[in-house]
């Protein structure tokens, strides 16, 4: 027990479930995806190393086409309007009274899981569901669609339930940053005229800024390989119009057991979401950097 | 998701670790001689009552409730330590276990029931390959048109006996404001439905031989099938494709068809007791019959689905599930299964299952039908699971039929070029 005793190594011994557990379930399995990524495994005969006949296939295939293009559309979408509506409702929550009993009702919908907001809106888009009841209702039976059969409303229509579920986390985030800006400099703008529109560009986002950094690389990681609800609501069809590349990995891995080529898919949205991490996490601790 | 990215030994410890849990939470396992996989949870019931009846063995039955981790599930334990039967796909779904020496050649048993006329030989055509039966039914399901009693009494109509009577049946029902016939292609699958029907109905060698290989699908008799397919969309005798397959409520086609705004569907007598539960009474109010040919003269056919179950080569008890497949395909069994699951019987000794089902048996076995295996077991996986996706873009929009129909073509030559 005298190698406890020294401090150093009693720090090694606090650590090393963290270590271990992480490397297990985390390391390990991603350096096992980037090999089997190189091998034509299809799960039931030995794998054979393949060299990169997977990433050149993936980036001739012009199936991937819609896949990658809809990624991007989720990305880019699935990134702005949720932001943007969370910061929104922040800032706008700060004039309400009993505000909190508002935050609360925003940030309910990310308390469920993706699958069931999924399920959820399968009824609500339904041809006979809840929006096209209300569309009839107030007289635009001209906008009364199937939403999730036809491209590219179906996507748009999953990326406006995925915004409804994760505009409550954006606006968490833009609450803690707004509660903790310097009232004096705020105080000063408004001395100086600045108010409305002005102020909120001018003054409250720059002085935020770190908070939308965060809140879009966290966005931008989630959005790029979302999966649930799109395979929940319309499985990447119907003609694979509204398939993301998280969902071409699925259908290649579990679907055609082609677990080599799923790996590769996998691999690719990794590395992608490895960048924004990058990013994301260096925002995170220079802005910790700069709170010590 | 994790088994995707899990190496030999750590699948392995999730594998046992999963398959543990499962008999803990399902509390359905005995110790026994015979192992038994399956994804169909809801039949759990009806296995272990069916399989109780076997003297000779004791079972261990595990279900699984998610068809993708079953199918990863298996493959991964069919080199380490299988169980000794597992269900799973027909046709070329099963091939690749076939030419990977992983199951084990069930000719034998077949060959001994086939041989006192107790099983038709017909049945193992879904599980054969190089004349060798890889195989045993678990679902035997044809694919007839269910039409909706209710609205045929209302606008006098009969049931058809020709391709002709049927689509005068479709233009008055039409003219009634219904939609004569229902389709979906909700999970993508279903799209192959009608794209099979239009083919066996006109040529059902061609159909055949376009699963092989041996036919392209830019030829004259794909273009025929997308071209009727066209025209009763265009005429409005069928809906377009999103509602929902089978919930007995809201905006499906199952509802639409109990209510008689939807008067046929095409789908496997599986779907019987979902059409029931839709509030339609089985025979009063719902009924089957089989397209017609196109050609009155023709053979008579049918789709037919088959669901098998095999043995595992490196099961540790090989010999005692070989008993017990032998055990499945005897009368008693069989007459066990179908009372249970309504299904047809895979041993002709045991009874037909009541009602429509029985009826519609009847009339193929009396009636010299051609059996076709479903598209979805009989052409490649690989081109399958693309092509329903191009089929469902014909659906989306009829008048792109050429394209989608180079476009399985394309799909089509990748593999054979390749295999």
């Amino acid at each position: 027990m005298s190698f406890l005793k020294k401090d150093k190594n009693q720090a090694y011994f606090y650590v090393a479930p963290a270590v271990i557990l992480v490397g297990l379930i985390c390391i390990y399995p991603i350096l096992r995806t980037l090999v089997m990524s190189f091998t034509d495994n299809d799960g039931l005969n030995p794998a054979k190393f393949i060299g990169f006949d997977n990433y050149v296939r993936l980036f001739l295939d012009p199936n991937y086409i819609t896949p990658i293009y809809n990624t991007i559309i989720w990305t880019v979408f699935a990134t702005v309007f949720p932001v943007a509506i969370g910061f929104l409702f922040a800032y706008s929550m700060q004039f309400l009274p009993r505000s909190n009993y508002f935050q609360i009702l925003v940030y309910l919908p990310a308390t469920v899981s993706a699958a069931a907001a999924g399920v959820l809106f399968g009824f609500i888009l339904d041809k006979s569901g809840l929006i096209n009841q209300i569309l009839s209702l107030i007289g635009y039976d001209h906008l009364v669609r199937d939403w999730l059969f036809r491209a590219p409303e179906n996507t748009y229509s999953m990326i406006g339930a995925y915004t409804w579920q994760t505009t409550g986390i954006n606006m968490m985030i833009f609450i803690v940053g707004l509660q903790g800006m310097p009232k004096e400099q705020l105080e000063a703008a408004k001395i100086d005229g600045a108010k409305g529109l002005t102020l909120v560009f001018k003054i409250v986002i720059p002085m935020i800024m770190p908070y939308f950094v965060i809140a879009s690389l966290l966005a931008l990681i989630n959005s790029f390989r979302v999966f649930d609800q799109v395979w929940v609501m319309t499985q990447g069809g119907p003609g694979r119009y509204s398939e993301v590349l998280a969902v071409t990995m699925y259908r290649e891995g579990f679907v055609l057991f082609d677990l080599g080529y799923a790996a590769s898919v996998a691999v690719l949205i990794s590395l992608v979401g490895l960048v924004f991490s990058y990013f994301y996490l260096r925002s995170v601790l220079v802005k910790e950097d700069v709170g010590n | 998701m994790l088994v995707l990215i899990l190496g030999g030994k750590m699948k392995k410890i999730l594998f046992i670790f999963l398959s543990t849990a499962l008999l803990l939470t399902a509390n359905i396992s005995k110790a026994g001689d015979v192992t038994l996989f399956h994804d169909k949870a809801g039949w759990q019931d009806w296995w272990t009552e069916t399989f109780a009846m076997d003297g000779n063995n004791s079972y261990e039955i595990t279900p699984f409730s998610d068809t993708s981790s079953y199918q990863a599930a298996v493959r991964q334990s069919l080199r380490a330590d299988p169980p000794g039967l597992f269900t799973w796909w027909a046709g070329y779904r099963m091939k690749e276990m076939v030419d990977s020496g992983l199951v084990e050649d069930l000719s034998p048993i077949w060959d001994k029931y086939v041989s006192s006329g107790e099983v038709s030989a017909d049945l193992a055509k879904a599980f054969q390959f190089d004349g060798k039966t890889y195989a045993v039914p678990s679902l035997i399901a044809f694919w007839p048109m269910y039409y909706n009693k209710n609205v045929y009494k209302e606008l006098g109509l009969s049931e058809p006996k020709t391709w002709e009577e049927m689509e005068s049946n479709f233009e008055k029902i039409k003219a009634s404001g219904r939609t004569p016939v229902g389709q979906t292609i909700e999970g993508r699958w279903p799209a192959f439905i009608w794209f099979e029907e239009f083919l066996i109905r006109s040529d059902p060698d061609f159909y055949e031989d376009l699963m092989e290989g041996r036919a392209k699908y830019t030829d004259p008799q794909v273009e025929e099938a997308f071209l009727t397919w066209k025209s009763w969309m265009d005429k409005g005798w069928m809906d377009d494709g999103s509602a929902a397959f089978g919930f007995t409520t809201g905006d499906s086609m199952n509802n639409s068809f109990s209510k008689g705004d939807v008067a046929h569907m095409l789908v496997g007598t599986w779907f019987a007791s979902t059409v029931t539960g839709g509030g339609i009474a089985e025979g009063e109010e719902w009924g089957y019959f089989i397209v017609p040919n196109k050609d009155a003269s023709m053979q008579p056919s049918v789709i037919f689905e088959a669901g098998p179950i095999m043995v595992a080569a490196n099961a540790k008890n090989k010999d005692a599930a070989m008993d017990a497949i032998d055990f499945w395909m005897s009368k008693e069994a069989s007459a066990k299964w179908t009372e249970l699951m309504f299904f047809p019987p895979h041993n002709l000794g045991a009874a037909l299952p009541a009602g429509e089902v029985g009826q519609l048996v009847k009339e193929i076995n009396d009636g010299g039908y051609r059996q076709i295996n479903r598209y979805w077991e009989a052409t490649p996986t690989e081109i399958c699971e693309a092509a329903v996706d191009e089929i469902s873009k014909f659906v989306l929009d009829p008048s792109s039929y050429k394209d989608v129909m180079e476009n399985l073509q394309t799909i089509a030559d990748n593999y054979w070029s390749n295999n």
